[in-house]
């Protein structure tokens, strides 16, 4: 479901960002013009919500395959959550200058 | 997410790697490689975060734009392309395990691989073509 959902988004990420307007240069004004459309702005953060997803479970599989442990299971499936989490905070706050004009934990 | 394809001798004796090597065949290194793609794009997605934002927290929209423009730089484009690599193989692969789920074509599954490769190798060298030409020489 989520590798479905991803080729999705993958593409539309890769057709916006590079191919749409092959050749004319990523400024930071282009990217705050782009995200002004609510368009711009699901496929940005649904990419990242489904490639960390994506990603983070497909980590827990490697890292749990091996074991018939069911607290080592638990243990590591409740640290890649608070990973996951934490991953899609931080990419948030990276749009965020972008969507609200200012980031949302500027050190 | 399916187990390696492990073999063991009848005798239960472990085998060295290499001979366990020798007994993957195109399923097997498909799996192996779906893996290794998988972690891999996991890692750049990290890294990818990172540096922008790096640029876009502490050093506002000037430099923002001059990284990104040091982005498309030979060395860069060349990264993209091998990243582009990574993506392209995780996802053609991923479409074969997708049909295979789904109870399609599980019996050809070594000529899925080999035709989604073919795929790929037309993308990969349509998205070279196109990203080429951007390398600040």
């Amino acid at each position: 479901m989520s590798a479905a959902l991803l080729l999705f988004f993958v593409m539309a990420h890769l057709w916006i960002e590079h191919f749409m307007h092959l050749g004319a240069r990523i400024t930071y004004r282009t990217v705050l013009e782009r995200l002004v459309h609510g368009f711009y702005v699901f496929v940005d953060a649904g990419l990242l919500g489904v490639v960390v997803f994506h990603g983070l479970n497909g980590l827990r599989s490697v890292l749990v395959e091996n074991t018939n442990d069911p607290a080592a299971v638990r243990a590591v499936t409740t640290a890649i959550w608070v990973l996951g989490v934490a991953t899609f905070v931080f990419g948030v706050d990276v749009l965020s200058p972008f969507l609200f004009g200012h980031p949302w934990f500027r050190l | 997410m399916g187990r390696g394809f492990k073999v063991r001798p009848a005798n239960g004796l472990k085998r060295h790697p290499a001979q366990t090597l020798a007994t993957y065949r195109t399923g097997t290194w498909a799996w192996v490689l779906h893996r290794a793609t998988g972690l891999l794009i996991l890692a750049y997605l990290y890294f990818h975060l990172i540096v922008l934002s790096s640029d876009v927290w502490f050093k506002g929209s000037a430099d923002f734009n001059r990284v990104v423009g040091e982005l498309t730089a030979p060395p860069f484009i060349l990264t993209d392309l091998l990243l582009f690599v990574l993506v392209l193989y995780h996802a053609l692969n991923g479409i074969r395990i997708m049909l295979f789920d789904l109870g399609y074509g599980i019996g050809h599954q070594r000529e899925w691989f080999w035709g989604l490769m073919g795929v790929g190798a037309l993308l990969m060298v349509a998205a070279s073509l196109a990203l080429w030409p951007l390398a600040h020489l």
